[in-house]
């Protein structure tokens, strides 16, 4: 439990949160020495252009904040972004907060971006409860990788 | 009256003794004086003036009597004896003094009568005068005889009490005190001093003087000309009566007793052996004391002077060995005080620490350790200040080179010894140490100092051994807990803990293990093995895997321990091992278990306090003494059974009863019973044992099935979140809930408890969220409650953030209510199940 405490966000205050969701991700750069802080929720790779983001295990309010940091510091400069949630075993509001930026970030800058969920589970249930839109998710990371690339 | 004092020849004859009364008169054995009233001498016999000198035309009619008398005597006379002779009419030998013609006193006894006439008017005074001059000179022989005996007394007196002083005095130093003050109430000297032999610097040492300004006090070595080596040498007592006597044989004592105006001095050694034989005598020092006029030393004084130098240098003898008595038990405590500090530090690091921290203040003002262990070497130094760090180098190598210990001498700039730790003929290192300068050079301190290096080179040779011991003991262990518990399975859940003990302690022989035997038995064992270290480590291995070979879904607990009895045999460190096994049904949640010598299990069913397994007892593994006859127990566990295995050191202490330790986990037991499992035996261990103990503790704590109705309370932590979420799912899985029912009631959960800890306890991270959950074949209810004050909405979601969860929750949920108490915030949120 101790080394799970070395990996908690400062938790969200209340007030902030309607607005604040650029600056709790952009604020401050990840922390020194953060890259490993994550490394059980995150890992990175690359497919031509596309940033590849593979999430796995629980993803919830004590290490969304962290997790969004890790990404974000990878995708804010990417041409496409694939994020893969297959591995996901929980995802909550706070999970779903982090994901939403994500998006909404790359779609700003015109930029693809897809969520690759599983045919069932967690992480699909819950983006689908927040009726994420339907062209946002894929099932087949190949596939999606494939799309983002043309 | 005839003044030719002639016989008178005109006078008939007479028999012999018929004196002419004149002639008795005259001749009488005594003096006659007849004065006047006013003393005026008016006649005198012959036998006075033969005395005195004088002749009669001298006195008659011309002197007094008084005139006659010392001077004192006149006044006496004018005092006493006219003033009684007046008054009684005579007086009786009074002692008086007539003072000769040639002016010698000659002692008289005087009677006097006093004649008056018929008036009563004083007419004449005859006086009768005695010549007392021997017995004068007798009664002043017995006087200084008399004050010679006194003053024997006196010097015995004096002597009497100084040797009871020597007696009494237990140092050296103190017996010197003694001794030094002697010479003069015994002998009236002027001043005293005294010297002590020191074998081990072959120097005579000045220790104690009455007036350190006289004289040439100081050190000198033995072999030196000056009077007192010479005495010292020599052993027996000189005088040296005259300044001229000293310039005859000792120029040096001369020329100090010219300086400070001795007229005689006294040399006495002071010794111990037979006093007559010079061979046998051994001189342990010199007393010196002088007079500042010419001293005679009568034979009786000389005697008592011998006899002074014996009883000084026989006080002296024992005080020395006292003395040495008491170094050597000093020495010999102080290893055996740092021997024992020594071993209740094993580690390496720790052990040099302390050796340095006795070493000072208590022997050294400074003190350094060396070790050549590791890359980077061991220093740990105590005390200061440091000495020049080049100079300690060089020394330090040559202790190294030598492999002998280098030692401070006199003069030397440095002053500091460094001992070689040796080991098996191997410089483990060196010890540098600066000890006060009266503890450089003695042999017995460097014998001492060797001994010490000894022990410390062994102390520290074993605690380089256990470190590596230890590294390897740890990593054995380590690789041996770390091997996975099976999980992943709704029928039960296992949570363990291995808490090593604090830092310096060895490792110990507690494990636990859980496996399944078949697909359908578990078994989970805790067990702890005798003794500490490697040997400990291996061991618990072998048991180990002995438990996983030899469990098997026909034999059960008792023969699985009868087994391991057999075991003993081959493998004899197992013996007295202790260990609860238990086997478990999952399919009929009966339980299975035995205790060999082990601590009970405590069991904690969903309905009531927890109680501590009893049954199945009987002796640890392979017990020679102990009831062998292995035995089980069965029973059947209720869903949601929680049962906790551990080791002593969890409930053990030293300052408290076993009893206290049973009360005190089931009471931290019962209390954390609506805690998740996960985490729940790392709290146990937390909370009973601290940081900061003894022993190594290990748990294991298995919950089985599924309760009826989950119960847990978690605190304000986003953290605990995900440990509530484990059981939850284990739970629900353990109720058959199909997946997307059990996906959507932990998301709702979550997102009440987050709302809770986010909302209610915004302010509050001391809060504590409970949830309960109840499951029938239709619904699954779920009611999150907290006790905080929130701030925002509820309903309709208004707050964006928190608003997507609330949102989660109606959509993932049948049915949502929010009650919203003063006292807090209750959520109840229920879901049918899909499929039944």
């Amino acid at each position: 439990m101790s080394d799970r405490r070395e990996f908690m966000a400062e938790p969200p205050r209340s007030g902030e949160h309607g607005m604040s969701d650029r600056r709790e991700f952009m604020a401050e750069p990840p922390r020194s020495g953060g890259h490993g802080m994550t490394d059980e929720w995150v890992s990175f790779s690359r497919r031509g252009v596309t940033e590849l983001v593979h999430l796995k295990g629980e993803i919830d309010l004590a290490n969304a904040n962290d997790i969004g940091r890790a990404v974000v510091a990878r995708t804010t400069e990417a041409s496409a972004v694939l994020i893969d949630l297959t591995a996901v075993s929980f995802l909550d509001s706070a999970g779903v907060r982090l994901l939403d930026f994500i998006v909404g970030d790359l779609d700003d800058r015109g930029k693809p971006i897809r969520l690759v969920v599983g045919e069932r589970g967690a992480a699909r249930m819950t983006l689908q409860l927040c009726a994420f839109r339907a062209d946002l998710l894929a099932t087949d990371l190949d596939r999606a990788a494939a799309e983002l690339e043309r | 009256m005839s003044e030719s004092g002639g016989p008178d020849v005109t006078q008939e004859l007479r028999l012999p003794w018929d004196d002419d009364p004149e002639d008795l008169y005259e001749h009488a054995p005594c003096g006659y004086l007849t004065t006047l009233p006013d003393g005026t001498i008016v006649r005198v016999n012959e036998t006075f003036l033969n005395w005195t000198g004088y002749s009669r035309s001298d006195l008659i009619g011309l002197k007094r009597f008084r005139d006659l008398l010392t001077k004192s005597d006149q006044i006496y006379h004018e005092t006493h004896y006219a003033p009684l002779l007046n008054m009684q009419g005579e007086v009786h030998e009074i002692a008086l003094e007539v003072v000769r013609s040639d002016r010698q006193a000659v002692p008289t006894l005087v009677n006097s009568v006093l004649e008056r006439g018929p008036t009563g008017v004083p007419r004449i005074i005859r006086t009768m005068v005695f010549n007392a001059t021997e017995r004068r000179s007798y009664e002043r022989e017995l006087l200084s005889a008399r004050r010679a005996a006194e003053s024997s007394e006196q010097r015995v007196r004096v002597l009497q009490r100084i040797v009871a002083d020597l007696a009494a005095a237990p140092t050296e130093a103190e017996v010197a005190e003694a001794v030094v003050r002697a010479p003069e109430p015994a002998f009236q000297a002027t001043s005293s001093s005294i010297y002590l032999v020191d074998t081990d610097s072959d120097r005579l040492i000045a220790v104690a003087s009455t007036d350190p300004t006289t004289g040439n006090w100081d050190d000198m070595p033995r072999s030196s000309t000056r009077a007192v080596a010479e005495v010292a040498r020599r052993g027996d007592l000189h005088v040296v009566g005259t300044v001229a006597e000293a310039e005859e044989h000792f120029p040096d004592l001369a020329e100090s007793m010219r300086r400070s105006e001795r007229r005689s001095v006294v040399l006495l050694p002071l010794t111990t052996g037979p006093a007559d034989e010079q061979a046998g005598m051994n001189v342990l020092g010199v007393l010196a004391f002088s007079f500042r006029e010419e001293r005679v030393l009568t034979d009786g004084e000389l005697r008592v002077i011998r006899l002074l130098g014996q009883q000084a240098g026989q006080a002296l003898d024992r005080a020395r060995l006292y003395d040495d008595a008491r170094r050597r038990e000093e020495r010999s405590s102080f290893l055996a005080r740092t021997t024992r500090a020594l071993d209740e530090e094993h580690r390496l690091l720790q052990r040099a620490r302390r050796l340095v921290e006795r070493v000072v203040p208590e022997i050294a003002d400074w003190a350094l350790i060396r070790l050549q262990v590791g890359p980077a070497g061991l220093v740990e130094h105590h005390g200061g200040p440091a000495p020049d760090p080049a100079r300690i180098e060089q020394r330090t190598a040559e202790a190294v080179e030598t492999a002998a210990p280098v030692f401070a001498t006199d003069g030397d700039a440095l002053g500091c010894t460094v001992l070689p730790l040796i080991v098996r003929g191997r410089v483990l290192g060196t010890l540098a140490v600066r000890m006060a300068p009266d503890r450089r050079g003695a042999e017995a301190e460097r014998l001492f100092l060797i001994d010490l290096a000894d022990r410390i080179a062994l102390a520290c040779e074993n605690a380089r051994l256990y470190e590596q011991e230890r590294a390897i003991a740890r990593t054995l262990q380590r690789s041996l807990l770390a091997a996975d518990v099976p999980g992943a399975d709704p029928r039960f859940a296992v949570e363990t803990h291995y808490q090593a003990a604090a830092q310096d302690m060895e490792v110990g022989g507690d494990w636990y293990d859980a496996f399944l035997i078949t697909a359908n038995k578990l078994a989970v064992v805790v067990g702890d093995v005798v003794g500490r270290g490697i040997e400990a480590a291996t061991t618990m291995g072998q048991l180990r895997s002995a438990i996983r070979a030899l469990a098997s879904a026909e034999n059960g607990p008792a023969r699985l321990l009868e087994d391991l009895d057999r075991f003993c045999d081959r493998v004899d460190s197992a013996r007295m091992a202790t260990l609860v096994y238990a086997e478990i049904d999952l399919l009929s949640s009966e339980v299975s278990y035995a205790c060999a010598g082990h601590l009970p299990p405590l069991l904690h069913e969903p309905a009531g306090s927890p109680t501590y397994l009893l049954e199945g007892r009987s002796a640890p593994i392979g017990s020679r003494a102990g009831d062998r006859r292995r035995v089980e127990h069965r029973m059947r566990l209720a869903a949601g059974s929680r049962l906790l295995l551990y080791t002593d050191g969890l409930i053990e202490r030293r300052n408290r009863p076993i009893d206290r330790g049973f009360e005190t986990l089931a009471r931290e037991y019962a209390r954390l019973r609506d805690a998740p499992l996960k985490g729940l035996t790392a709290s146990l261990a937390d909370t009973l044992v601290g940081r900061d103990h003894g022993d190594d503790v290990c748990l294991l704590c298995l919950t089985l099935g599924a309760e009826e109705r989950l119960e847990r309370s978690i605190g304000a932590d986003p953290l605990q979140i995900a440990l509530l979420r484990a059981d939850m799912r284990g739970w629900l899985a353990g109720h058959g809930v199909d997946t997307d029912c059990l996906n959507a009631v932990l998301l709702a959960c979550s997102e009440a408890v987050a709302n809770s800890i986010e909302h209610g306890y915004a302010d509050d991270p001391f809060g504590v969220v409970d949830v309960s959950a109840t499951i029938s074949a239709e619904t699954v209810e779920v009611r999150v409650t907290d006790r905080g004050g929130w701030r925002g909405g509820t309903e309709p979601p208004t707050d964006f953030t928190r608003g997507r969860g609330l949102q989660l929750i109606y959509e993932s949920m049948d049915e949502v209510a929010f009650d919203r108490g003063g006292e807090g915030t209750t959520v109840t949120m229920r879901r049918h199940r899909t499929t039944a």
